[in-house]
């Protein structure tokens, strides 16, 4: 599968597409689109980002036009065990680390209806709050938080569950990261404790220096 | 490792005619694997006694299906029947080594979702590989790098693609069901080398039956639940009884099997229950709700929905026989569904308007503000139930979907199919929504361009201009889309060229021929049918039966007298004089040229904005006292007439609109008009 990043201001939305080769399964979309462009696209990020929305469907290996960072393919080639999915190409030079150490904070699929972006940020905290792109145009940039609307909710498997349910708004939140100066990911999820392994993304996301924090009875995610 | 915890089973297929290959393949299975891992599926009317004796030889399950013929139902009626996880499948004669099974054990024991294969990758026989690479495009990589030897695949995956089929060769279709998985968004995953097998050969046998696998009544028996089929039709309807017989009708009359038709009843008052109860074709599954409006309609039909794909289809339209069929071969890779061209037919004279339908992009949104016809779209059915029609909008709903899903990233492509025939009445939901439509559209587009530069706008409208659907054949419509008007619209004559293939057609022939090809005599004779009704007409079409027909429309043709419906010479004397003089504007050398009439109330006037068009127009008072508005336009053709007279009728349903060949309406007397014409020139 190639996955490439896409700025396309014909229809005023950034992210990436990916085109499946004859043994990869075929996404439900094929782009991952957002109307509000990341600051920074960092190489290695968006290859997390891609394998946390794309891995799933592709067969063998996830082309990009950037090399990525050896570290980075490593840990996507375990995320994907056991049939491993390889990245390509690759580098050999130190990676880059995100430039801050905030928390960001991500909702997604919600109304704007001020109810759940209301609400107090500790010092370093924000937060990414994304909408669905059938409903709104556009985004709204604040200081600490940006709300952005984006097709990722079409990217939940139709039996997600557990961590699964999550990954868009992770890929999302490893995107806009730098936004934010954060290096650190929290989602709140009403996901049942024991059914959640977040352990394989939490490795994947540490190849590029982003950790992930678990809220757990949060609440419900809402009925697309 | 026990069989209870044991959540894979190897699934070893054959008839009798298979014994002398299956013994090897079970004999390595067994060398690996524990007996209870691996279940005969014998199937077939022969002595399946041998297999029975060679699964007690080595300790395996066994289940014999002496009344299936198909490998393709036994596969399917013994995954819905094992209580597993997940499920290899090898064909008798398949021997793989041993890391082969490794690999597809060990995909089993891991429960992940993908599809596993076990390629062929040193057989010589490279035609093979060619002619299931030719058969299946996006999986040439398969076909090219060998045969399928060995599947894996859970059971829910198995259960989501629909099962497996046969090949026409009446073997089993494995590169079709991983393409079913494909689009599922399963990945394949494929052994690597050293995990080799080889096949076989196994005695061919004439007998097998060609039997569809995926057809209802094996299938009923092989799925505990209704099969997953590839299409489900969604109709809704309110209060349409008997144009919604003629429309279900032209689906159930489709080449296309595999599908299912979804009525959702809005809440009908008439005998639309009923009626579509009187229809026992298995393929019908009705729902009724309250009225609670077009958009809850078809929420509800697309979430009854089992098929992988839903086609719109409308309660008063008429689905032409190939529409499915081809629209089913014209979806890509990458594309979350399909649309095409559709023709408008007037329901009191058969008149025919071509739509075409550009390339759905945002420049033709941009251009046009609407979306391609919605009535002809065929898009996958988890995004449209992820979607959804928007139940809080009173109009343009199709259209506000079409932008969602743009805006969504979904990606529609013009089938390059002329898919249906749209009947145009009084009570068109188009008509009938009138103002509003174009309101809500208005919204729409105001919704999708936002954040858009005009300067981008206009480069993709610019690119949208000359962006049409191939159509082929777009030149001939009228011709060849005429029989399959309604029966009070035409009479047709069919020609068959083969008397054994038209067994069930009501009449006799007319008349017969023999034809004679230089060396011998052909016996085939050609049968004539008049006044073949649409069913019969229509029960051809979709059979692959070559014939030729001829339809002549039963209404009178307008060249020879008006529209009958406004009686021109009843209008107004201002008319007559304005219409004369419109006509004074053009010289007998320009003829024919047509005019279109139209009076519409002031009401509705307002709403009407011809643009460019070449109209005049000035305020009539009528018998009531009501103020009107008279236009009167002159067009060049006869089909531009129709395209204006519909286009009036279509944003002011309650307009009086005819069209009138000037050199044969009684209004248009040629010494008048040459009167009238001298007077100008001495003017």
């Amino acid at each position: 599968m190639k996955v490439r990043w896409i700025q396309n201001e014909q229809t005023a939305q950034f992210g990436f597409t990916s085109v499946a080769d004859e043994l990869d399964g075929s996404p439900r979309v094929k782009s991952l689109l957002f109307d509000l462009q990341p600051l920074v696209v960092n190489p290695d990020r968006l290859a997390v980002a891609a394998a946390l929305i794309f891995s799933r469907h592709a067969s063998r290996s996830l082309e990009f036009e950037i090399p990525v960072n050896h570290f980075v393919a490593e840990g996507v080639l375990r995320y994907t065990d056991p049939e491993g999915v390889w990245l390509s190409p690759v580098h050999f030079e130190a990676p880059e680390q995100p430039r801050g150490s905030n928390r960001l904070r991500l909702k997604s699929f919600i109304n704007v209806d001020g109810q759940h972006i209301i609400g107090g940020l500790a010092r370093d905290e924000a937060e990414l709050v994304l909408t669905r792109s059938d409903l709104y145009n556009g985004s709204l940039v604040g200081v600490k938080r940006k709300i952005v609307a984006s097709n990722a909710w079409l990217f939940v498997a139709a039996k997600a569950s557990g961590i699964e349910v999550h990954l868009p708004e992770i890929a999302a939140g490893v995107l806009f990261c730098d936004d934010f100066m954060a290096s650190e990911l929290v989602i709140h999820t009403a996901e049942p404790r024991h059914e959640f392994n977040s352990r394989p993304v939490e490795m994947l996301l540490s190849r590029v220096g982003i950790s992930l924090s678990v809220v757990f009875g949060g609440d419900k995610r809402p009925a697309l | 490792m026990s069989e209870k915890k044991d959540p894979v089973r190897f699934l070893v297929l054959g008839s009798s005619e298979d014994m002398p290959a299956m013994s090897p393949t079970v004999a390595r299975l067994v060398d690996i694997l524990e007996g209870s891992l691996v279940t005969l599926v014998a199937y077939g009317s022969g002595d399946l006694s041998p297999i029975g004796d060679l699964s007690v030889e080595y300790s395996t399950g066994l289940l014999s299906l002496p009344t299936v013929h198909s490998p393709a139902a036994a596969i399917n009626f013994a995954c819905a029947e094992t209580d597993k996880a997940f499920f290899v499948v090898l064909e008798a004669g398949t021997i793989l080594n041993a890391a082969g099974i490794g690999f597809l054990k060990t995909a089993g024991m891991s429960q992940t979702e993908a599809v596993y294969v076990v390629l062929d990758n040193d057989q010589d026989d490279k035609s093979v590989a060619k002619g299931l690479g030719d058969e299946h495009p996006r999986l040439n990589g398969v076909a090219a790098g060998g045969r399928v030897l060995g599947s894996g695949f859970a059971k829910t995956i198995w259960a989501e693609a629909g099962g497996f089929g046969d090949t026409a060769q009446g073997g089993l279709d494995c590169l079709q069901f991983i393409k079913n998985c494909k689009l599922e968004g399963y990945r394949t995953v494929s052994s690597m080398p050293p995990s080799r097998g080889t096949r076989l050969v196994v005695p061919e046998d004439d007998s097998l039956q060609l039997s569809n696998a995926r057809s209802a009544d094996i299938l009923s028996k092989a799925f505990k639940e209704k099969p997953r089929p590839m299409v489900s039709v969604v109709i809704a309807t309110r209060n349409r009884a008997q144009m919604l017989v003629e429309s279900i009708k032209s689906v159930l009359l489709q080449s296309f099997l595999d599908t299912e038709i979804i009525i959702v009843d809005d809440g009908s008052t008439d005998d639309t229950r009923q009626v579509v109860q009187e229809m026992t074709d298995p393929r019908l599954r009705y729902f009724y709700q309250s009225a609670r409006g077009i958009s809850s309609a078809r929420n509800l039909g697309s979430d009854q929905a089992l098929g992988r794909y839903i086609a719109v289809h409308d309660d008063d339209d008429l689905m032409l026989p190939w529409r499915l069929e081809r629209q089913v071969e014209a979806l890509e890779e990458g594309s979350q569904g399909v649309y095409g061209s559709f023709v408008n037919f007037d329901d009191g004279n058969g008149d025919l308007v071509f739509h075409h339908g550009r390339n759905f992009t945002y420049g033709a949104a941009f251009m046009t503000g609407f979306a391609p016809g919605h009535s002809t779209w065929l898009i996958e059915a988890d995004l449209l139930r992820m979607l959804r029609y928007d139940e809080s909008l009173e109009s343009a709903v199709d259209n506000n979907l079409a932008f969602r899903l743009l805006r969504s990233g979904a990606h529609l492509v013009h089938s390059g199919v002329v898919c249906c025939l749209r009947r145009v009445h009084s009570r068109r939901i188009t008509d009938v929504g009138g103002g509003g439509q174009k309101t809500g559209a208005a919204f729409n587009l105001i919704y999708l361009s936002s954040r858009i530069s005009e300067e981008q706008k206009k480069t993709q409208m610019d690119a949208a201009k000359f962006d049409w659907g191939k159509v082929p054949g777009r030149k001939t419509y009228i011709e060849d889309l005429t029989p399959f008007l309604p029966d009070h619209l035409v009479s047709r004559r069919v020609s068959v060229a083969d008397a054994a293939n038209v067994e069930g057609l009501p009449g006799k022939p007319s008349s017969s021929a023999i034809f004679y090809n230089g060396d011998d005599v052909i016996t085939n004779m050609v049968l004539e049918y008049d006044a073949i009704s649409w069913q019969d007409f229509m029960r051809l079409a979709s059979s692959g039966i070559n014939y030729t027909v001829s339809a002549e429309l039963r209404v009178v043709n307008l060249d020879s007298h008006p529209t009958p419906d406004i009686e021109t010479d009843r209008w107004p004397e201002a008319t007559r004089q304005n219409i004369k003089h419109a006509l004074s504007q053009q010289t007998l050398e320009d003829a024919p040229r047509y005019l279109v009439l139209a009076q519409i109330s002031e009401t509705e006037n307002g709403r009407i904005l011809f643009g460019e068009a070449h109209a005049v127009s000035y305020s009539v008072m009528t018998k009531n006292l009501e103020s009107e508005r008279m236009y009167y336009f002159t067009v060049g053709t006869f089909e531009s007439a129709i395209r204006l007279r519909t286009e009036i009728g279509r944003v002011a349903g309650n307009a009086k609109c005819t069209i009138v060949r000037p050199r044969l309406s009684p209004l248009l007397d040629p010494s008048e008009l040459s009167a009238i014409t001298k007077e100008n020139e001495v003017k």
